[in-house]
């Protein structure tokens, strides 16, 4: 009797554990179920300084100093021309939240030709000063704001075309005018919230 | 944070075989989740919206004792004020739950006194938990005796109420010398008349204004200058049970997750019927969930403008043309989005001239980094949030109501905050907010006293001075709370003046009149609003603190109907009773 069960219980087990198995490894294990506060921020970057790069290297440069056809000014509206690469981001962020977002981002500097773009948190003070001290680095940090937790990160933001040093060097409201090629001249800050 | 992460405790996702034992296996992994879940977190679950529970009695907040040298004290027991917000649920557990109700001050027996009218809730399917069978408490009418205390006058007044109360705003929309009142509803508003005799009839179908949705905040106004009062009402969102967040199973998801209902203007034909003029006023824009609106003269043209908060959606300009449009230019002046680019959840836009250059300024009070719009000559508003210190002195805290009041009378606008969590009782601290005289703030909540310790569930303020002497006073409204009255001790001897307009040709509250006031070098400039904050409305009458100076050498006002009246050599510290001349 127990000759004849024997094969039948291996049987069993070995079809059991295979079917468990076969279960389990339909589903991936490294599969991932949640995207990180910095992956999140991160990722915005990169897409917030590749379209920032385009459009300061095709359209403003080229259109500023090889045909001069449009103007590329802060007042574009008066003046017919196109908005400059910081306005241009600041009108994508706030278009976005428009609809309703659950990120942001912003411009900022320590040397801001408008005012409301210097820092304005603690956060922003602390991160601004660091990237600057720190070239080629990122700054993260949490922090509070009106009760909500936010996942703030600074990434710099260079000076990778001659037309951006040009027109900030002689900007009249400028409050610095020896920005260099390829220095930090400010920071995008991406914040994801931590909370609805 | 507020809320434990969960997402990690979420099973993972397979569809072949085994399911029983998958399930055993799930079972005995949520089990052990749940065992590791924090005690509040284990509460949610089991007071889900599905699972009625009995009618939760939350004790109220004792009397809070002030100190001998406490600027402001708890009064509300002793002026006999007994009112209890009616919270049918053990947590706030969904998004309309989050929010609260509020109060509106007004004179409803024209005795000089202000009195007190108080909303509340109740059970509301879907969104309470209510046992079968729990009652709704009424809202409270309190008239103020005069000296001190109130008298609770709800049925006599016919003002119980019904359904799940947010808001009210009072205003005299049928020009007959008596305030009367609209109550902003989750359900059907309503409109009722005073009738004069101390009671109060339900006129909303005969008027046409019992709009059903989720009204959240109201506002008179004469946008057309017409002499009538129009009304404007904003309202939330279409509020559906059972969702969830997606990002944090258990918790509740947050504004964008719902439906937002459009605004509404109804233009007050002057025969005691209103119309509906939301699209011709190009007021029509959905997508947008208000949590408040005020009335001012944003440019001081003589037409009143609007400014609407939305919870997670940029706040709106509604500049007013005169001619019946409006527009809204919040991104193009700045109002829109806080100093760091966001539109978070804001609650309410208190209106004040925080620097003395005569211009209105807004200070908003968000779930998130609130706003300080300092308007520029130019018309452009600067946030200076930060740089004005509120930043950091708001950092930690939602802020719900926020008012700007002139609490020492030394001429320029200091700043109280009603804070609350959004996700639990737990409760926070107020703030009273000294202004420098230049925009710049600094804590006096020690100065303040007792309460400004005592962790509340801070929702709705009003500010008014319920003793007429002359110190502003606070009325705060709080979650599953009892509200809290609080007397103004201020010992400082500054001056004051008050005003309390009756329109002849303009409406007859006066609203949106341009006040300038001179003493000595002080030249302060203000406007009679209807004086809505978030879920609340507080004293209409225009208050001038005016330091030392113990003369008005001249006051100004520029009635909605075009008249200008000059009044010179004013003594301080007086109610002062102005009509409109009828030349």
């Amino acid at each position: 009797m127990k000759q004849n069960l024997l094969p039948v219980v291996i049987g069993a087990s070995v079809a059991l554990g295979a079917l468990l198995f076969s279960g389990y490894s339909e589903e991936k294990s490294h599969k991932l179920t949640t995207i990180s506060p910095r992956k999140m921020a991160d990722s915005l970057h990169a897409v917030i300084a590749a379209d920032r790069q385009v459009y300061a290297a095709l359209i403003v440069q080229r259109l500023d100093s090889d045909e001069r056809r449009v103007p590329v000014t802060e007042n574009w509206r008066e003046g017919h021309g196109l908005p400059v690469p910081a306005q241009m981001l600041r009108r994508a962020g706030q278009s976005i939240q428009k609809g309703g977002a659950e990120f942001s981002y912003a411009l900022r500097s320590l040397w801001p030709i408008n005012e409301n773009s210097g820092p304005q948190t603690e956060v922003e003070q602390t991160g601004l000063e660091y990237i600057a001290r720190h070239p080629g680095e990122n700054y993260y940090a949490e922090e509070l704001l009106g009760g909500r937790g936010y996942f703030t990160a600074i990434y710099p933001d260079q000076a990778t075309l001659s037309c951006c040093v040009e027109c900030h060097n002689r900007h009249p409201r400028s409050p610095r005018r020896d920005f260099k090629l390829n220095e930090v001249m400010g920071a995008v800050v991406v914040r994801v919230p931590l909370e609805f | 944070m507020s809320q434990p992460n969960r997402s990690s405790f979420k099973p993972p996702m397979r569809q072949f075989h085994f399911l029983n034992f998958r399930i055993l296996t799930l079972t005995a992994f949520l089990l052990f989740a749940r065992s590791m879940l924090p005690p509040e977190a284990e509460a949610s679950e089991a007071a889900a919206p599905s699972k009625p529970v009995p009618g939760v009695s939350r004790r109220p907040t004792p009397p809070i004792i002030a100190g001998t040298n406490d600027w402001f004290e708890d009064v509300t027991q002793k002026a006999g004020i007994n009112f209890m917000h009616q919270f049918c649920h053990q947590r706030i557990a969904n998004i309309l739950l989050s929010n609260g109700a509020g109060a509106v001050v007004f004179d409803y027996d024209n005795d000089g006194f202000m009195d007190i009218y108080l909303l509340n809730w109740g059970p509301l399917e879907g969104v309470t938990a209510a046992a079968q069978g729990t009652k709704r408490q009424p809202n409270r009418l309190y008239r103020n005796r005069g000296d001190g205390t109130f008298e609770d006058v709800t049925r006599k007044a016919g003002l119980e109420g019904s359904g799940f109360a947010s808001a009210a705003a009072a205003g005299d929309f049928d020009n007959d010398g008596y305030t009367d009142l609209y109550v902003a509803n989750i359900g059907r508003s309503v409109l009722y008349r005073n009738r004069g005799d101390g009671t109060f009839e339900d006129v909303t179908e005969k008027a046409g204004v019992g709009h059903i949705g989720t009204a959240i905040s109201a506002v008179f106004l004469d946008y057309d200058n017409d002499g009538w009062l129009d009304l404007f009402v904003g309202n939330y969102l279409t509020y559906v049970p059972g969702r969830e967040s997606e990002q944090n199973p258990g918790a509740y998801p947050g504004p964008l997750a719902y439906k937002g209902e459009a605004n509404v203007l109804y233009r007050n034909l002057g025969n005691g019927t209103f119309k509906d003029v939301t699209r011709e006023a190009g007021l029509h824009v959905p997508g947008h969930r208000a949590m408040s609106v005020c009335a001012f003269d944003c440019n001081r043209d003589g037409y009143t403008d609007l400014y609407v908060c939305n919870d997670d959606t940029p706040n709106m300009l509604w500049l007013n043309d005169g001619k019946g449009h409006f527009r809204d230019i919040a991104v193009d002046v700045g109002v829109a989005f806080n100093s760091i680019g966001e539109a978070p959840g804001s609650m309410n836009a208190s209106i004040g001239d925080v620097n003395g250059d005569g211009l209105p300024d807004l200070f908003v009070t968000r779930f998130g980094y609130g706003s300080l719009y300092v308007r520029t000559k130019q018309g452009a508003y600067d946030d200076r949030m930060w740089t004005s210190g509120l930043g950091r002195l708001t950092q930690k805290h939602v802020g719900w109501g926020g008012a700007f009041l002139d609490f020492d009378n030394d001429g320029d606008p200091d700043l109280f905050i009603a804070n609350g969590d959004a996700f639990n009782l737990a409760g926070d601290v107020s703030l009273l907010l000294e202004n420098q005289g230049d925009g710049k703030f600094t804590n006096a909540s020690d100065k303040g006293g007792a309460f400004f310790q005592q962790r509340i569930n801070g929702r709705g303020v009003a500010v008014l001075d319920f003793d007429n002497d002359g110190r502003l006073d606070l009325l705060v409204t709080a979650l599953a709370d009892r509200p809290f009255l609080l007397r103004n001790r201020c010992p400082l001897k500054n001056h004051w003046l008050k005003l309390q307009l009756e329109g002849t040709r303009s409406n007859r509250s006066g609203y949106g009149a341009l006040i300038t006031l001179k003493a000595g070098d002080l030249t302060l400039r203000g406007e009679a609003l209807c004086p809505t904050g978030f879920l609340s409305q507080g004293d209409p009458r225009p208050h001038f603190g005016l330091g030392p100076r113990a003369r008005v050498d001249r006051l100004e006002i520029r009635w909605p109907s075009g008249r200008v009246q000059v009044l010179t050599n004013l003594a301080p510290d007086q109610i002062l009773k102005v009509r409109e001349p009828d030349l």
